[in-house]
C-alpha cells in the first residue's frame, strides 16, 4: 500500500480507505432539487443534496469543473447534519480547499484541517461560513489525507437516505389507480429506504388517466407516509375517468427525511 | 399553523399539514418536521381540526 508524505497533502495513501469521509455529497455534484444561479436558503432549507444553510440563512453560486463543483458563499453559513449512526466517538479533521472556514460541532471556525471531538452516536454539525468550498472531508483522526471520490450511483444512493424527489410529466414510478370517477391512489415506492417517515409536498395536482389523457385534481388526503414508501389519493379530478382506470402522477412530489 | 389530517382507509389522524408549504408531516417521533410540531404544540399552540367524513 503506498503512503505518501509530501508538502503539500500531509499524509496521504491514495486510491485507499474508500468512505473514510464520513460527509455525503462531499464532491456536491448531487442536486436533487436543482438549485441553480445565485442560491438563497433561509435558515434550515437545503439546496444541493445534504446540505442546508445555517441559522443566517446562506447565499452562494456554484461552478462544476471536471467533476468538481466549488462553492462561493456570499452571506450566511452552510451545513451538514451528520447522522450519529454514521459517527463513533474520537478525533475528527475537517479539510476542503478553498477560503472558506469550517467548524466541527460547536467548535471555533478555522482554516482547513481543524480538528475536533464528536461523540458517536450524536448527530453532528460541521459548518462552513464565507468563501470559496470544495472537496470538504471530515475523517477519523488528526490528520488531512487526500479526498474520498466515491462513485455517483452509490454518493446519489447515500443522499436519497434524506430526500427524494419525483417530477413528472409520465413519471411512472408514482401511479395508481382511480377509485371512482374523479379521484385516485398512487403509489411511489422508496428507491432506498428512507432514515425516518418522510415529509411529502405534493406540487402540481395532475396525473393522466391511461388511454384518455390528462386529469387535474384539487386536493391530496389519504396519505400514508413509511420508510419504505409513500402512498395519497388525488381527488376533485376533472374530467370524469373511468373507475379502476390506471393513472399516473403528473405533479412534482418531494419526500424529505432530513436532518 | 397547522392541520391534523385523517386517513380515509384507517380512519386515523397520523399525518399533519404545514399549512405554510403544504407539507404532509408523519407522525414520525424521528421525523424532525414532526419534532418542530410537537415543540410547537408545546408552546401552547393547537392544530385545526382534521376535517369530518375525509
Amino acid at each position: 500500500m503506498p503512503v505518501i508524505i509530501d508538502g503539500t497533502n500531509g499524509v496521504s495513501t491514495p486510491n485507499t480507505f474508500a468512505f473514510k469521509n464520513r460527509l455525503i455529497n462531499a464532491q456536491l455534484l448531487i442536486n436533487q432539487r436543482g438549485v441553480s444561479g445565485t442560491v438563497t436558503l433561509s435558515a434550515g432549507a437545503y439546496g444541493h443534496d445534504r446540505f442546508k444553510a445555517g441559522a443566517s440563512g446562506c447565499t452562494y453560486t456554484f461552478a462544476t469543473t471536471n467533476n468538481v463543483t466549488t462553492l462561493t458563499i456570499s452571506a450566511g453559513s452552510l451545513q451538514q447534519v451528520i447522522e450519529g449512526l454514521n459517527l463513533e466517538s474520537g478525533t475528527y479533521t475537517l479539510s476542503w480547499t478553498g477560503t472558506a472556514q469550517g467548524k466541527i460541532g460547536a467548535g471555533s471556525y478555522g482554516a482547513s484541517g481543524i480538528t475536533g471531538s464528536i461523540t458517536g452516536g450524536t448527530n453532528t454539525t460541521i459548518e462552513f461560513n464565507t468563501g470559496t468550498l470544495s472537496l470538504p472531508q471530515l475523517e477519523v483522526g488528526s490528520t488531512a489525507t487526500s479526498f474520498d471520490y466515491r462513485p455517483y450511483g452509490t454518493e446519489l444512493a447515500l443522499c436519497q437516505r434524506y430526500y427524494q424527489q419525483v417530477a413528472g410529466p409520465n413519471n411512472y414510478r408514482v401511479f395508481g389507480q382511480f377509485y371512482n370517477t374523479t379521484a385516485g391512489r398512487v403509489f411511489c415506492p422508496a428507491y432506498v429506504p428512507f432514515r425516518a417517515a418522510p415529509t411529502i409536498t405534493v406540487t402540481t395536482l395532475t396525473g393522466q388517466a391511461i388511454g384518455s389523457g390528462a386529469s387535474t385534481f384539487s386536493s391530496t388526503a389519504s396519505l400514508i407516509l413509511n420508510t419504505d414508501a409513500v402512498s395519497f389519493d388525488l381527488t376533485g379530478g376533472s374530467p370524469s375517468r373511468t373507475t379502476y382506470q390506471t393513472l399516473v402522477f403528473d405533479g412534482l412530489l418531494a419526500m424529505t427525511a432530513e436532518l | 399553523m397547522y392541520k391534523l389530517i385523517k386517513n380515509s382507509i384507517t380512519n386515523e389522524i397520523n399525518v399533519v399539514q404545514r399549512l405554510s408549504d403544504n407539507a404532509f408531516i408523519p407522525f414520525d417521533p424521528a421525523n424532525t418536521d414532526y419534532q418542530e410540531y410537537l415543540k410547537w404544540v408545546a408552546e401552547g399552540n393547537e392544530p385545526l381540526p382534521a376535517d369530518e367524513g375525509v
